[in-house]
């Protein structure tokens, strides 16, 4: 339950990597915080939620198209450390690689370009509960700076959808 | 050397007080390497008129949640953890995200009480108490990093919450410690600098003299920088036990100084040739044997089991020799060099001897001289009953004892114990599998004690017995590793326990144990241990401990003395009106329902230490006068006497007047140290011009002459 709480976090870190010059925008260092609720699975209640994130350029390779997020999200259940490491592709596409602090799982995320939105998406089938789900995760960006990030699980044998996490974030200055 | 003081440390102590050659403590070492500590355990209380109310609830969730942030932080645990079913079978977290309004709350949280009893330690049934447990990666290690965290949590509480009237204090062990640290240093500078103030001022007033008290001041100051640093450089900490120590170096360094220089003065006065070698020599062997029988009294805490006690008496001993051998060399010193360029015509003044003939105690010395028999009959008597009240006097230890009750900390403690739920908790180590075992075992522990008074692993993986590895995973690391030994082969069962004091857990230990052994479903069970258990079981060793060191002191410091005075049946005899201050302290102690705790042994057996050195200083003076007549006589004991009274009076009111600031103290234990201390020292002074002269003068009628023959 706790681990999909933490892939979930850990695919809106992945969110919040605008494809160009967002992308480019999220290399420089900057502090989010982000309010809102969270859900550990599709039948679960919900819980509020808060985030805090830190965006850095990575230290080695290309600075401009690759960047670590390290960020700690809670709940009144619990919190989770977890570790983002995002990359540009020349195709304009994106790949992440998340690893959570707690038993160093890693997943593997893909991510593209809309108009107006980003959706990020993991390639792989979830399995909870004997059910298998498909991650989507949308970003959108508001005027001011913020955005506003959801994540929902498709049910592939049933095709019911379910947001488990929605919350919006404020750059801290 | 001076220069380390500067390298002080400042500790609670509570990690080294219990550290001993004890079976319980090798069984507390073991288990504490086998398990991580619950130790670094923050509690936050917060309080209000009803917490089903949803502004009020919604406050603290966002406390918990942000709590999270903070570094150090790994996990909280709070009635926002625990799951609801409804009676209509709907399963939600007890606080829902759509928060219900107040009755329905209300309504909820009564149900859920009810279907978990263990929600009761976390909410009260009245709503108005809710405990948040913040469980830490680990405690900052140093008091200021400490103090930061704990600021952090109570200004996240503070702004959260009490804007809506919800009020939140901190407490638990890290708090209850950090508290003490912070007050140790704040009593530190304030005892130090109150000694040093009341020792200026009685110098300067007893002498008379501004300049000689200069001179005194800056000579004990000296002392004092040069014993703390010798201090630090043994590796002494500043703790609850050791803290009033360099304080009471420096009123011992006014003393001896005061004792010089009176002296000095009188040598100058009666126009003697080379008056600071003359005062130096008349005064140093009694000083070097009091600042002897002062570091014995120390040293003999050396014989302590406990490692804390040890230490004490280890630095103290040096600290005392350093400190009088600093004082014998800065006074006569800054003499010679005024003497050098014929400055000391100011030393000598009408206004400083006529002072000093103010404390003659004339009085008390007449009763002596008048009714020797008597006063000698009234001391043994006293002394024989104080000695068989003071043998009844009780052991008493809290690991509370370092704060008062009514500080926060402290005062939250005892809320939550009687608002929620017992914090003390006694450790057994069982092995985890057979889990059919583990589960046999807890299910007794808990028809024995209370399925809400007992925690351990079973508690979580009891749904899914047979995979606890996986449900362990899934816990924070800090707490599952609290739950199992490093080889994942034990795990710990935790049995709440109110405490009190040691002495009421060793009685519930002594109780349980057996219960527990007759219980074949414990028989993997091992026993019980814990810091509780460490502390309830050892204190109790450690205290008695006292006596022996007690004894020790008395001993040496008797055979002392005799060797010193060639005689010794007085050497023995003088050790009665050395021990009675003590005895009848003691006996003051019981009548006031007082134990015998670490701060009142070490002041008990340090007092003494100090107290013996006014005897010391009147048998000084039988010495200097038995080099003409060799055979102790009444007149010469009371001549002894009636010359070195001022400056007992002055080194006596030195002492009380220097400790008075233990009593505004914000630490009981020092306030226990400073008025046993001061009631050892005024008992001494009476004991010293009463007791002792007329002691010595029924030894003169009933000792043949050959017995009475002292010195060389």
């Amino acid at each position: 339950m706790i681990s999909l709480f933490r892939l979930s976090i850990g695919a809106f870190l992945c969110a919040t990597v605008p494809a160009t010059a967002n992308f480019l925008a999220m290399t420089d260092s900057q502090k989010w915080r982000g309010v809102g609720y969270a859900q550990q699975k599709p039948t679960a209640p919900k819980q509020r939620a808060q985030c805090r994130l830190t965006s850095t350029p990575t230290a080695t390779g290309n600075p401009q198209n690759s960047f670590t997020i390290i960020g700690r999200c809670s709940t009144p259940a619990g919190a989770s450390r977890l570790t983002l490491m995002a990359k540009q592709h020349s195709n304009g596409r994106l790949s992440a690689t998340l690893t959570t602090r707690v038993n160093n799982t890693v997943h593997e995320l893909s991510g593209e370009e809309h108009p107006d939105r980003l959706v990020f998406y993991s390639p792989d089938h979830i399995q909870l509960d004997g059910l298998a789900y498909r991650m989507e995760l949308l970003l959108i960006w508001r005027s001011n700076g913020s955005f506003h990030l959801s994540q929902t699980l498709f049910a592939t044998e049933s095709d019911t959808k379910h947001t488990i996490l929605e919350m919006e974030f404020q750059a801290i200055p | 050397m001076a220069i380390s003081v500067t390298r002080l440390a400042f500790n609670d102590g509570l990690s080294t007080a219990f550290e001993s050659d004890t079976e319980t403590f090798r069984a507390f070492q073991n288990f504490s390497e086998r398990f991580n500590s619950d130790g670094a355990e923050i509690l936050v209380l917060f309080h209000t008129d009803d917490f089903a109310h949803p502004q009020k609830n919604t406050a603290v969730e966002t406390f918990i949640t942000e709590a999270q942030f903070i570094e150090n932080v790994s996990a909280v645990l709070s009635p926002f953890s625990f799951q609801y079913t409804s009676p209509e079978g709907v399963e939600d977290f007890l606080f829902p995200y759509q928060r219900p309004a107040q009755s329905e709350m209300a309504q909820r949280l009564s149900h859920a009480q009810a279907q978990n009893p263990r929600l009761g330690t976390l909410i009260s049934p009245d709503r108005q108490h809710l405990l948040v447990v913040i469980s830490l990666t680990s405690y900052p290690e140093t008091g200021p990093d400490q103090q930061v965290l704990l600021a952090q949590l109570n200004e996240l509480a503070t702004a959260s919450t009490a804007d809506l009237g919800i009020n939140a204090a901190l407490s638990g062990y890290p708090v209850l410690r950090t508290e003490t640290v912070r007050l140790l240093f704040q009593e530190f500078i304030w005892l130090n600098v109150f000694g040093a103030v009341m020792g200026l001022t009685l110098a300067v007033l007893t002498l008379g003299n501004l300049g000689l008290g200069i001179i005194t001041t800056l000579s004990s100051g000296l002392a004092l920088l040069w014993a703390a640093g010798a201090m630090v450089f043994l590796g002494f900490q500043i703790n609850v036990i050791t803290v009033a120590l360099p304080a009471l170096i420096l009123i011992l360094s006014f003393a001896e100084a005061i004792h010089l220089v009176l002296e000095i003065r009188q040598q100058i006065a009666d126009g003697r040739a080379n008056p600071i070698h003359r005062a130096v020599r008349r005064i140093f062997p009694a000083a070097g044997l009091a600042a002897i029988t002062t570091g014995i009294a120390l040293g003999s805490l050396m014989l302590s089991p406990s490692a804390l006690i040890y230490q004490l008496g280890f630095a103290g001993l040096f600290a005392t020799l350093i400190s009088t051998i600093t004082i014998f060399t800065i006074v006569p010193l800054v003499f010679l060099t005024l003497g050098y360029f014929n400055r000391l015509s100011w030393v000598n003044t009408d206004a400083g001897l006529r002072m000093q003939r103010r404390f003659g105690l004339g009085g008390l010395i007449k009763i002596a001289q008048v009714a020797p028999v008597k006063t000698c009959a009234s001391g043994l008597v006293i002394f024989a009953t104080s000695l068989c009240i003071y043998a009844q006097l009780p052991y008493s230890y809290s690991l509370y004892e370092g704060l008062k009750p009514n500080a926060e900390p402290v005062a939250t403690l005892r809320t939550i114990e009687t608002q929620l739920s017992p914090i003390g908790t006694i450790k057994f180590e069982h092995p985890i599998e057979p889990i059919d075992q583990l589960k046999q075992a807890t299910i007794a522990l808990r028809g024995e004690f209370g399925a809400q008074n007992i925690l351990g692993l079973y508690d979580v993986i009891e749904d899914d017995p047979l995979n606890w590895r996986q449900t362990l995973a899934a816990l924070p690391l800090p707490l599952s590793q609290q739950l199992i030994s490093h080889d994942a082969t034990s795990t710990v069962i935790t049995l709440v326990h109110p405490y009190q004091n040691s002495g009421a857990t060793a009685a519930y230990l002594g109780e349980i144990t057996p219960r527990i052994a007759s219980m074949p479903q414990l028989a993997a069970l091992g026993p019980p241990t814990g810091a509780l258990v460490l502390s309830s079981l050892t204190s109790r060793e450690m205290l008695s401990a006292f006596a022996r060191c007690f004894l020790f002191a008395v001993l040496i410091s008797g055979v002392l003395i005799s060797w010193w005075l060639r005689n010794a049946i007085i050497g023995i005899c003088v050790m009665i009106p050395n021990v009675l201050p003590i005895t009848v302290v003691g006996s003051v102690m019981v009548f006031l329902d007082y134990g015998l705790s670490f701060s009142s042994g070490v002041a008990l057996t340090i007092a003494f230490g100090i107290a013996i050195d006014d005897t010391v200083h009147v048998l000084n003076r039988l010495r200097i006068q038995a080099k003409e007549t060799p055979h102790m006589a009444p007149h010469m004991i009371l001549n002894a006497v009636r010359q070195t009274a001022p400056a007992l009076m002055i080194s006596s009111l030195i002492l009380v007047m220097g400790l008075l600031g233990n009593f505004v103290s914000e630490m009981p234990p020092l306030a226990i140290f400073g008025g046993l201390s001061i009631g050892v020292f005024i008992m001494a002074l009476l004991s010293d011009v009463l007791f002792l002269p007329a002691l010595l003068i029924c030894l003169t009628q009933i000792l043949p002459a050959k017995f009475l023959r002292i010195g060389k």
